[in-house]
């Protein structure tokens, strides 16, 4: 049972009623009387008929897994009883999905009759995520108003799971010769123990076993600069390991709802994990906030300890603590989100950052790139890992790249050798810019950012700049030729 | 059912049940009196070469603004046409009234040209079209707003047809129950006097009290089994 309200509508027949009836017996007039009661009539007609009830709903698509920009089709069956009325039913779609064909709102008339309507829809899945379709909403209405509309939603669920799409790069076959992008190949373990592949010849260091003394090439050496030993450098065994991290600071917001700088950067990132996980390396992801380095401290404890407050005894207050004071709360930083999947081979690792990768969003992370880079040492220190940085480099907040770079090098970086550090700048003015002024200013301002670029550079970083909207991402790869 | 043929509907039960109160009023004692004052009256000379058309004009002018009140279709003017109705109906309720107290106050005797069933007619008539005005106007309401939600031409004309038959037939529904009221009360009381009559005068005394008593509970415990409702 429902308590039902006196609409405006039913008052006012109301009051159209009661003013016949008065007005007639004032003037002793039987007409009056009578037609006062045909609002009264008119109303007990429509409270005795009722009005409609979504008794049921039944959707016949499944969960489903699909691509960006893929469709998916659904049928819904709604069963209708009670009385006649105005009956509303909307398939709740969420705000990235646009209807390609058909309809996921119907409006029907129910008349006295039980009613069954069908309705479907494709729908156009424009952005990656895990959408959990559920609710039906409905609603019915009195045909002459006079209860209030009832609004209520009917459970049938299915599950959309939205996966980016991977930018494939299988293009690149004999990326050694032609590309300057350290591929697995250059993304060595220093531990470990030495295979028979040999991988170079470098100056001898202290620590340096004297069995790995290349002789000939040192007695060649010595000839022109005494003092000085070759040692071979042999492949260490273990897999070749690769870090992913991704900003997911505000600006990478720029452009639309749908089509912005993130959901290009994702793209980017399923493209580089496919790539190196089908080529067998460890892939590591890390999410981070780019902005976070603007108030990131010395690294802090993500739990405040406890301070026991015996040891406090006898230590005097010097200065009195005003009530203000003593009653505020306080300051805490904000709990470190670390979003971190720590190295890992296979199919398993891939659909975990895919899974990841389905719930990314603006600051996913509150980590900045310093802190992410922090948050994995564990797993860096001993290893000569490939990075990737998937970013949009700004250059007022270049300050966040640089630190996070230096802390690669704290970790990775030794004397003869720099840790392999590959920046892909994600262009997002080129996304946000639709006329042909702001395409200019696009350009304009990604020519401002060169300096910036070359001081990237400077630290042993490949700058890959990738326009999404005018290359392919294999291109934007392939551009990194040797020799340029 | 496309907009138009609501709009269609709401001008002929407009302009029928206007010219069927304009009808009735200038077939009223009130009116009579009225137009003897002005032949009376200092323009009376002037207006007597015209005067034949007089009524014509009447009606004229009276359909002319429900016309225009028509065109603007918004609910207000839908109320003003319900007022304009009823205060050209008012007259011809007079003359049917025990108490005519403009009657009393003019002086005149009743001497209608209209049967009391052609009046109750045209006030039925003007109820109806009250009620059908309401709710059309609203129907045409509800296409704008499912129209801008996103729902198909084809649904929304279905949804009216579904609306408009839905309110014929209410609307005849109470037009046939009021009408049947009108017409079988003069009986019903006939019969009740002639039982009451049957009763001991301190109970035939007391009757109206009892049936106000019976209509306020009956009244109360609607109000209460409405409010209280059910899905």
């Amino acid at each position: 049972m429902t308590a039902r309200t006196l609409t405006q509508d039913t008052l006012e027949l109301v009051v159209t009623a009661v003013t016949f009836l008065v007005l007639g017996m004032f003037l002793g007039n039987m007409i009056l009387i009578t037609l006062g009661l045909a609002p009264v009539i008119f109303l007990t007609t429509g409270v005795l008929i009722g009005q409609p009830r979504v008794t049921s709903v039944e959707r016949v698509g499944k969960d489903v897994k699909v691509n960006v920009n893929d469709k998916v089709r659904d049928r819904l069956t709604v069963t209708i009883e009670g009385g006649p009325g105005l009956v509303t039913v909307s398939d709740i779609l969420p705000g990235s999905f646009f209807l390609d064909e058909g309809t996921n709102f119907k409006a029907l008339w129910k008349g006295l009759a039980p009613k069954t309507v069908e309705f479907g829809y494709m729908a156009v899945c424009a952005k990656r995520g895990y959408f959990d379709l559920r609710e039906v909403a409905y609603e019915v209405r009195h045909p002459l108003v006079i209860s209030s509309n009832v609004l209520g939603t009917l459970n049938a669920r299915r599950a959309v799971v939205v996966q980016p799409q991977p930018l494939f790069v299988r293009k690149i076959k004999n990326h050694k010769s032609i590309s300057r992008i350290p591929m697995p190949m250059d993304a060595r373990f220093r531990f470990g123990i030495a295979t028979t592949d040999f991988r170079e010849i470098r100056d001898y260091t202290a620590g340096d076993h004297y069995r790995s003394i290349n002789w000939k090439a040192s007695a060649k050496l010595m000839s022109i600069r005494p003092g000085r030993f070759l040692v071979n450098e042999y492949e260490k065994e273990g897999k070749k390991q690769v870090w992913i991290f991704l900003d997911s600071a505000a600006h990478m917001a720029l452009g639309t709802a749908v089509n912005n700088t993130l959901e290009y950067a994702i793209r980017a990132v399923m493209g580089f994990t496919n790539f190196y996980i089908d080529r067998d390396c460890r892939v590591g992801f890390c999410v981070y906030d780019h902005d976070a380095y603007q108030w990131e401290g010395t690294f802090v404890r993500k739990e405040t300890p406890e301070i026991d407050e015996s040891v406090m005894e006898g230590i005097d207050q010097i200065e009195d603590i005003s009530e203000e004071e003593r009653t505020r709360e306080p300051t805490v930083r904000q709990k470190t989100r670390s979003r971190v999947l720590f190295p890992d081979v296979g199919k398993r690792q891939q659909y975990k950052i895919t899974r990841e990768l389905l719930h990314v969003d603006i600051r996913y992370s509150s980590e900045s790139l310093k802190e992410a880079v922090h948050s994995c040492r564990r797993y860096i220190v001993g290893t000569q890992p490939l990075f990737v940085i998937v970013t949009m480099v700004e250059p007022e907040k270049i300050k966040g790249i640089i630190d996070g770079v230096r802390q690669l090098h704290r970790y990775v970086g030794r004397a003869s050798t720099k840790p392999a550090i590959i920046i892909f700048n994600v262009q997002g003015y080129s996304i946000a810019a639709q006329s042909e002024e702001e395409k200019i200013a696009a350009g304009f301002l990604t020519y401002h950012n060169q300096p910036y670029y070359d001081a990237l550079r400077g630290m042993g970083c490949i700058v890959v700049n990738w326009d999404p909207v005018g290359e392919s991402f294999a291109h934007a790869l392939q551009r990194q030729r040797v020799g340029r | 059912m496309r907009e138009n043929v609501i709009r269609s509907v709401e001008l002929g039960v407009a302009l029928a049940a206007c010219y069927m109160a304009a009808v009735t009023m200038v077939q009223t004692t009130l009116y009579e009196r009225i137009i003897n004052m002005i032949t009376d009256s200092f323009i009376g000379p002037l207006l007597e070469p015209y005067m034949p058309y007089f009524n014509l004009a009447v009606i004229v002018l009276a359909l002319t603004l429900c016309f225009m009140l028509w065109r603007k279709g918004d609910i207000e003017s839908f109320s003003k046409l319900f007022s304009l109705n009823m205060l050209m109906f008012f007259p011809a309720v007079l003359d049917f009234s025990t108490f005519n107290w403009v009657g009393l106050i003019l002086g005149m005797m009743p001497s209608p040209r209209v049967t009391d069933l052609w009046v109750f007619s045209v006030g039925l008539l003007l109820q109806v079209t009250y009620l059908m005005l309401r709710y059309t106007y609203r129907f045409r309401e509800d296409r704008v707003e499912l129209l801008n939600r996103g729902a198909l031409e084809e649904d929304i004309n279905q949804v009216s047809r579904g609306q408009m038959g839905y309110l014929t037939l209410i609307v005849s529904a109470t037009t046939a129950t009021t009408a049947a009221i009108y017409v079988v009360v003069p009986y019903l009381n006939e019969y009740l006097r002639q039982s009451l009559n049957s009763l001991p005068y301190f109970i035939r005394s007391k009757a109206p009290v009892f049936v106000g008593i019976i209509v306020i509970l009956g009244i109360a415990t609607s109000l209460i089994l409405y409010l209280r409702g059910s899905e």
